[in-house]
């Protein structure tokens, strides 16, 4: 069932290619997917290109992929290894999700950041107090590793 | 990967260094010292005693290294994660449990935190292993090549360490220690509570290999898998039944609940005779909840889900009008027609849109695919249903409970479901849900509840719907564009004003210009000032089926005016 439904969000994507982002299996190992996502214009991560890495468990759809940004991104959601709090990919999962839906989900998050559930407390505080700060250090690292 | 190669060339730098300073080191005390004794004393003092421990302490992560390499080979990154995540917590534990011993056990305090540490980092390592296994699957996978694995080379080495690891720290112990508590190692034991908590770990593992390769086998038998990465169209999918291990989630709850009562089992041994009371009571307490929350758990879904095929009615053609007819869990379609009709129609291609499926189409279906109709109007197929309704007991699309707190279901009325996007809102963030599906839904319903309810723009009746809880009071209103010839009859639906809260009302649409139909409202506020309100109801394009609710708990009250 994982692989079937694996494949066709493969050519889903392959149909019709969504702008903001692209994704696809690494090698033949159809579990394994890259996927980059361009900032989004409207945000301080805007010209730049992030990489994530996508592991489906067997269980897919029942279960949530497991997402974590390989590029490194200053964001009050995502820490430093990558990993995304998301309440989709975690307890709010559910198989009428894809992961193009996900993948959206993931741009929306960098345009709006959640500072009240912080991953990276430090960030979020920032986020709150000084916002000017935060998108010119998240434009720094963007710059510096995404570009 | 740059980084990769720079972080090794430290790590090789950092070795050659600590291998150089140690043997300086070495050198140096020696040639200073005039006996073994004095040598031995110098080395344990000041700069050198620090080089030495440096010396063990990487000499000990290299050979863990080696071993890791030796057994699993390169680590997949989520493995990492999951090791760097887990091993700050194992490592606070093990030194509050070193901390409460006399440093006269230091010697066998060191051994068994070793030990414990590097089987437990190699236990979750196995169980991230089992994944990575069964992701290798593909269409060539037999099952002597599974069990010829690695992995499971792997499982047999861990069972004779955990064998003997259990066997000498705890079982050995436990016996003179009910006897006499005087005359037993207390690092021991306390070490081999964690070491059988590690075998308890790899029972678990070893019970869900065991259900993987049975559910594999049973899989396989007459069935081949099809794992093309570009996969090929849906035709050859539907010739193949497919043949699916039911249940596999609710084993393996089991197993995770047999896994938690023997962890209360163990907690409970220990807790028994005396002395570490706080420390393990903490421990069985929580285990106890947990152990009583799956048990409570397992046991509703097992007993709703018995029940499932017999409660939830299959769907009827009706309600595939307007329908994309795919089911939104395996993403197939959610109807097919039998191959006669398909060539007698001379369809082969995806094009659906032109198909009427008829009653005989879906009782053509196998029952275990047949798709049935959830409450809330949301269909899917049988078996896509019962693999879901393992995990959660709700409606994947709009997350309603299926089964209410007696395990009833509500009555399914037949009708055109509300075809709003059909999934659910995904939110970018993780605050609770806002509700796009209007949660009047299962408090009130049309009282005309006939499907003429949702009416269409080429009728200037609009639907006005009414809820009203204890505080907050819902008003939605729905509108529905049909494809042509397959709109609902509305020519009865006549205007109803409700009477009582919580009726759903039909109302007249009094201006109707080109971009929309208007209502007008009179709304009141708390200190009875009065306000006109206009609700225009715009056609959506994007969506076959304009559906539009407005959930406004702001008004406390809602009264009709003529």
């Amino acid at each position: 069932m994982s692989t079937k439904r694996i494949s066709k969000e493969l050519n889903d994507l392959a149909k019709d290619p969504i702008t903001s982002f692209s994704a696809g299996p690494v090698g033949d190992d159809l579990f394994h997917w890259q996927a980059s996502i361009m900032g989004p214009a409207d945000s301080p991560y805007a010209g730049g290109v992030f990489f994530l890495s996508i592991h489906f468990p067997t269980d897919y759809p029942f279960k949530p992929p497991k997402i974590s940004f390989t590029t490194k991104i200053y964001h009050p959601n995502i820490n430093a290894n990558g990993n995304i709090c998301l309440d989709i990919l975690k307890d709010q999962w559910s198989p009428a999700l894809t992961l193009s839906k996900v993948l959206l989900s993931i741009c929306s998050l960098l345009t709006d950041a959640n500072p009240d559930d912080p991953l990276v407390p430090e960030i979020a505080h920032i986020y709150k107090t000084d916002r000017s700060k935060y998108e010119a250090t998240a434009r720094e690292w963007t710059k510096k590793y995404a570009v | 990967m740059p980084i990769l190669q720079t972080n090794r060339q430290k790590a090789t730098v950092f070795v050659i260094g600590v291998y150089v300073l140690t043997i300086y080191t070495l050198w140096n005390t020696f040639r200073q010292s005039h006996s073994f004794l004095q040598w031995s004393i110098k080395l344990n003092q000041g700069f050198s005693f620090i080089i030495i421990c440096a010396f063990t302490l990487m000499n000990f992560l290299l050979l863990w290294q080696g071993a890791t390499n030796l057994l699993f080979g390169e680590l997949r990154i989520i493995e990492q994660e999951h090791v760097f995540e887990r091993l700050p917590l194992i490592v606070i534990s093990i030194i509050m449990i070193t901390s409460s011993f006399s440093s006269d056990q230091i010697f066998n305090v060191l051994i068994f935190s070793t030990g414990f540490l590097v089987m437990q980092v190699f236990t979750w390592i196995l169980k991230d292993r089992l994944e990575g296994l069964l992701q290798t699957i593909n269409g060539e996978t037999t099952l002597t090549k599974l069990v010829f694995s690695n992995f499971i080379r792997n499982m047999i080495i861990f069972a004779i360490l955990n064998y003997f690891t259990t066997k000498h720290t705890f079982f050995d112990t436990l016996k003179p220690f009910y006897h006499d508590l005087n005359n037993t190692n207390i690092a021991l034991l306390i070490f081999g509570y964690n070491f059988t908590s590690i075998l308890i770990q790899y029972l678990n593992i070893l019970a869900h290999t065991i259900l993987n390769l049975y559910a594999f086998y049973y899989t396989q038998s007459p069935h081949r898998r099809n794992n093309q990465v570009n996969g090929d169209d849906d035709d050859d999918d539907d010739e193949e039944e497919e043949k699916d291990f039911e249940g596999k989630f609710i084993y393996e709850k089991c197993i995770n609940f047999t896994t938690k009562l023997l962890d209360v089992i163990l907690d409970f041994t220990l807790l028994i005779p005396f002395k570490f009371k706080t420390f393990y009571a903490k421990d069985l307490i929580w285990d106890l909840i947990l152990l009583i929350k799956m048990g409570v758990d397992l046991f509703k879904i097992w007993q709703n889900n018995k029940k499932l095929g017999d409660k939830l009615p299959d769907i009827i053609a009706d309600d595939l009008i307007g329908h994309d007819n795919i089911c939104i869990v395996c993403m197939d379609d959610l109807v097919d027609l039998s191959h006669e009709k398909k060539h007698e129609i001379g369809v082969d291609n995806d094009n659906s849109e032109e198909i009427i499926y008829t009653q005989d189409d879906i009782n053509a279906m196998s029952k275990h695919k047949r798709p049935k109709i959830l409450p809330c109007g949301h269909m899917l197929h049988f078996a896509c249903l019962k693999h879901w309704m393992e995990r959660s007991q709700t409606c994947p699309t709009c997350r309603l409970n299926v089964f209410d707190d007696k395990g009833n279901v509500k009555p399914v009325k037949h009708h055109h479901p509300p075809a709003g996007p059909h999934q659910p809102e995904t939110r970018s963030t993780r605050p609770t849900p806002t509700p796009t599906q209007p949660q009047s839904q299962d408090a009130s319903r049309p009282v005309s509840s006939d499907p003429n309810t949702f009416s269409s723009p080429d009728n200037s009746t609009t639907s006005l719907a009414t809820g009203s809880d204890a505080h907050t009071t819902t008003t939605s209103a729905r509108t529905g564009s049909s494809r042509a010839g397959q709109s609902p009859d509305l020519m009865g639906n006549k205007p109803y004003k409700p009477t009582r809260p919580g009726e759903w009302g039909t109302f007249a649409v009094q201006d109707q210009s080109s971009d929309g139909y208007t209502m007008t409202f009179q709304v009141k506020d708390g200190e009875s000032r009065t306000q006109n309100v206009e609700l225009v109801l715009t056609p959506n394009k994007d969506y076959d089926d304009p559906y539009i609710t407005i959930n406004n708990s702001c008004f406390e009250n809602v009264e009709f005016l003529d």
